[in-house]
């Protein structure tokens, strides 16, 4: 009697509690909450209602930014007006105005250099707590290596970009800026050859970081992916092999589990992408209008024959394009990653 | 618009007649001139009126600081005086006087513009402060 009580008191202690690992994709930021969809049956009617919301955020700030570039409009016409002046009178006041362009834009491109760096920020920092979600999904689902590989990858990439945008990009936006202002005000040559320059390595840092991204991506998915299809191959051949009598029922039980894994990494995947989108595309909607008006502001004070004023207007447009490539050039690490987190093994 | 071709018929003549009258008197040849350009510049402004308050109802549809709107007009307003006075000095012989002229109008807009460019000089170190 003794011996059956040690052995059931035995069977007892030795059980494990077991449950199902719980894979949550983090909470949407404050600043994508509103645009975040309660609940969406696919990832394009999400997408569809992600777009909408954000279109009618972005609409009172597209009023006014409309209404700034008028007021440009303004100053071009009255700096047009002495166009035609045979006196050197007219060259101080095409500075006066480009001054007065420099301060009307300076400040709204600078809170827009802000907008764009806190989006940057909370991308950063919410693919820092996504990653691993899906990293640990994926890794469930039988694709550790790839699973490791990528995050590891993303995870330098983000904070090398992230950096570099905050430390490095945005200073140089704001010096390619300085220096548009000065080269307009003074005429000078080597300063609007010294904004070229600036504005270029702006555009090829993203560039390349962009790239080898998708090429360490590209490169990691085929080894790590084949080889953890090997690895999940050889185990269940093992499994319904070597065990005797529940070999096969096993094997295909492991099969089950990684399909449910697999089902749950997606969920988180796609939750995971519209909650990016959230946070990215107010934002990037409003830099874009931004940089739209500009575009058209400058080749409509162009048509007035003011050519330093449309062009100070136009070297601004280029500071807005360089924002909204620095924001899409985040957005599109984070999204690119979770895609191929959600594309599994094999 | 038919006033446009009026001044130009205008300008016409009195070119005919500053040549006639130059010949005996150049000082009512010049005064003629003088007098014609005053009234053409005064016709036009009439036409600018609304022109500027076009540009006033662009500057308020963009919540523009009236500050920057109103150096910019006295910028071309002193613009416009001096190169009509400069043009006036050399037709009359007097380079030089156009030339200080000139000069004074570049410095009196530079003075006018000064505010502007304070403020310029805040906001790019409120910016490099910022970063």
């Amino acid at each position: 009697m003794k011996k059956v009580l040690l052995l059931i008191f035995l069977i007892f202690n030795l059980a494990q509690p077991a449950w199902a690992m719980d894979y949550t994709a983090p909470t949407v930021p404050d600043s994508g909450a509103d645009l975040m969809p309660a609940q969406t049956e696919t990832f394009s009617q999400g997408l569809s209602k992600v777009l909408g919301k954000a279109i009618g955020l972005i609409s009172p700030s597209l009023a006014e930014a409309a209404g700034v570039c008028l007021s440009l409009v303004g100053i071009v016409m009255l700096h047009s007006v002495l166009q035609t002046m045979p006196t050197d009178v007219k060259k101080v006041i095409s500075l006066v105005s480009s001054l007065a362009i420099a301060g009307i834009l300076l400040s709204r491109t600078s809170s827009m250099l802000s907008l764009g760096v806190k989006t940057i920020r909370e991308l950063s920092d919410y693919g820092k707590l996504l990653l691993p979600v899906l990293t640990a999904a994926l890794a469930a689902q039988g694709g550790v290596t790839g699973a490791t590989a990528l995050y590891a990858g993303t995870a330098v990439f983000d904070t090398i970009l992230g950096t570099a945008i905050a430390k490095l990009l945005i200073p140089m936006v704001y010096g390619y800026l300085i220096l548009a202002i000065a080269g307009t005000a003074t005429g000078s040559e080597r300063l609007n050859k010294l904004r070229d320059l600036v504005k270029s390595f702006v555009s090829w840092c993203l560039k390349i970081i962009i790239y080898i991204f998708t090429g360490y991506i590209t490169i990691t998915g085929v080894i790590s992916g084949s080889a953890d299809a090997t690895a999940i191959k050889v185990t269940k051949i093992t499994m319904s092999g070597m065990i005797p009598v529940v070999g096969g029922i096993l094997s295909d039980a492991s099969e089950a589990v990684l399909v449910g894994a697999g089902v749950m990494k997606n969920a988180v995947g796609t939750y995971g992408l519209l909650a990016v989108l959230s946070v990215w595309i107010a934002p990037f909607l409003q830099i874009g209008a931004q940089y739209l008006l500009l575009k058209l502001t400058g080749a409509l004070c162009a048509t007035f024959g003011a050519k330093e004023p449309s062009q100070l207007i136009d070297q601004f447009s280029g500071a807005m394009g360089l924002l909204l490539g620095m924001t899409a050039a985040m957005c599109t690490l984070l999204l690119v990653s979770t895609v191929c987190f959600m594309r599994g093994v094999g | 618009m038919d006033s446009f071709w009026q001044w130009v018929a205008g300008a016409m003549l009195t070119v005919v007649l500053g040549i006639a009258l130059g010949k005996h008197s150049k000082d009512i040849s010049l005064v003629l001139t003088m007098v014609v350009c005053c009234m053409i510049l005064l016709a036009a402004a009439v036409y600018l009126q609304p022109v500027m308050e076009f540009v006033k109802r662009l500057q308020t549809m963009g919540q523009l600081d009236d500050g920057y709107g109103q150096i910019l007009l006295k910028a071309v307003g002193i613009g416009l005086v001096t190169e009509f006075a400069v043009l006036i000095c050399n037709d009359s012989g007097n380079s030089a006087l156009g030339k200080s002229l000139q000069i004074a109008a570049t410095v009196v807009v530079l003075w006018i513009s000064l505010p502007l460019m304070e403020s310029l000089l805040d906001l790019i170190e409120r910016i490099m402060g910022g970063i």
